[in-house]
């Protein structure tokens, strides 16, 4: 089936105009020199403008901002702990203003951009077909991989009436992993099978 | 682990890219003339496993924080460093792009740093490991313990070489970095260690044809000789490095000398201070070596006691 007769949607130009956005901005951000922290600064609130034209939730931008803030803080004492001096105060504080630009412009990526587009932009750009069907396969799978450790979990906790503390928490959390594994090669297996059924020969096809 | 963006420069997140795309596009050929028609499922299966296993959270003692799986050498004693590499890259693509963990430009360097080294260098010394000591059930849990330990902090040195090679960051002491991350890192080394070991030691229990696939038997003298290698190499390093080692300066007390808190501290009696054995003669670079020395077989006692346990307590 051609391109054009595909009945799936077209990959938008929006989708590699969203990642060529986030590219430029980190490179942009990457190549200042440590003066010019201003213009990073710009960069970081143009990136935090394009998450108020997105619609994040600020609930979003707090928890990651959390999270990010911790980073921020270990990694500016690492910085200043490894020597105490203006020039090395200065440098950590254009390091940090990057990281900022980076952080936002990461986080607005991932408000804009799913799994489906990702995908679609990737064979645009030729990614060889193989790698794709394995991300096709990873992304239809750890949803219900994880609905699997769910199950597991639940079963451990009805089992031990409750949630598990100390020792007994770590080796639970273990079998829950190990089995996963196994449970996840055996339907790798299973998968394999049902692909060949449907007369898989190795050979990676798209609709478009 | 994942470096995140505006840490490392541009010129060097591209030599990283560059190489992490040689690296997974030699990995993807290798996957599929080994695995044929099963590398998609197999291999599309087990990242979907460690993406997953990522998020099951493993409680540190005592702290407010939880540690979780890397999964690098998990991934290759399990299908291999070929899968292992492939799979992890995909996982590191899905979590910068959609989960926004780790950065976008820094993505091929992450890939190289946990992909790469994670499966390809921890899969070399789980080999290595278990080809010098024979393949039974107690080597491949002790190999899997040692790669997963050492996959942890080579990722670790390599993140200090490229910090090093980013050129606005000549303000900072390279060397003092090195040193914390270093530290920080054998500290996460052990739990990477742990949670692969418990894992192996669970799979070797239920199915150890996983593990033990393309096992062979090792002749017993071989075996001795291999381990007795193994062992005076890492003696040797011990005592010819520790006391080069020994001239660094910690990166707390070079903190404290610039700060002034060293003259706040209280002089304690500890097992072995400045990593010396007291001697009377008072030879430091003997004293030096003799304490790395205690160090390695230290270590070297605790990864062999902590397979023997692991392979007894997993039911």
């Amino acid at each position: 089936m051609s391109t054009a007769d595909s009945p799936l949607p077209k990959s938008r130009p929006s989708s590699e105009a969203k990642l060529g956005f986030v590219l430029a901005l980190l490179v942009t951000a990457g190549l200042l020199p440590g003066e010019q922290w201003p213009a990073v600064a710009l960069l970081a609130v143009v990136a935090y403008l394009a998450h108020a034209v997105a619609g994040t939730a600020s609930t979003v931008l707090w928890r990651r901002g959390r999270q990010f803030a911790i980073v921020a803080v270990v990694m500016g004492s690492a910085g200043l702990m490894s020597r105490l001096d203006a020039d090395s105060a200065v440098a950590m504080g254009a390091l940090l203003l990057r990281m900022t630009v980076a952080f936002l412009a990461g986080l607005w990526l991932m408000q804009v951009m799913t799994a489906a587009e990702l995908i679609r932009v990737l064979r645009r750009w030729h990614f060889p077909p193989a790698l794709i069907a394995i991300l096709s396969s990873l992304l239809r799978y750890v949803v219900v991989l994880w609905e699997e450790h769910e199950r597991l979990l639940r079963a451990q906790q009805s089992r031990a009436g409750g949630t598990a503390a100390g020792w007994a928490s770590w080796i639970a959390a273990v079998h829950r992993l190990g089995l996963l594994l196994l449970r996840g090669i055996d339907r790798a297996e299973r998968t394999h099978r049902a692909m060949i059924a449907r007369g898989w020969d190795g050979t990676e096809r798209w609709l478009s | 682990m994942h470096i995140r963006d505006g840490i490392l420069g541009p010129e060097v997140c591209l030599v990283g890219a560059a190489l992490a795309t040689a690296a997974v596009g030699y990995s993807l050929r290798r996957l599929r003339s080994e695995l044929a028609d099963r590398a998609i499922p197999l291999t599309g299966m087990l990242a979907a496993v460690i993406f997953a296993g990522q998020m099951v959270n493993f409680p540190l003692f005592g702290l407010p924080v939880s540690g979780h799986l890397l999964g690098g050498v998990l991934a290759a004693v399990v299908l291999g460093p070929w899968a292992g590499c492939v799979a992890l890259a995909l996982v590191l693509v899905v979590q910068a792009i959609l989960f926004a963990d780790g950065g976008l430009l820094s993505l091929g360097v992450n890939i190289l740093n946990m992909a790469v080294v994670g499966a390809w260098g921890g899969g070399a010394i789980y080999y290595s490991v278990r080809r010098a000591l024979g393949s039974g059930k107690q080597a491949s849990l002790f190999a899997s313990i040692v790669a997963a330990y050492l996959s942890v902090l080579l990722a670790a040195a390599l993140f200090c070489v490229e910090f090093a090679l980013t050129r606005t960051n000549a303000a900072f002491d390279l060397r003092q970095i090195s040193v914390w991350m270093l530290l920080y890192h054998a500290l996460i080394a052990v739990g990477e260690a742990g949670i692969t070991g418990a894992v192996v030691a669970f799979l070797l229990a239920r199915r150890p044809e996983l593990i033990l696939r393309g096992a062979t038997a090792v002749e017993p003298s071989r075996v001795r000789t291999a381990a007795w290698g193994l062992g005076l190499a890492a003696v040797a390093v011990a005592l010819v490095a520790s006391p080069w080692a020994s001239g660094f300066d910690d990166g707390l007390e070079a903190v404290g000398a610039i700060t002034g808190f060293n003259s706040l501290g209280v002089d304690r009696p500890l097992i072995l201070p400045d990593y010396e054995v007291p001697l009377p003669m008072g030879w430091e670079a003997l004293s030096v070596s003799l304490a790395g020395l205690l160090g390695t077989v230290v270590v070297l006692f605790f990864g062999w006691g902590l397979s023997r346990w692991l392979q007894r307590a997993t039911p």
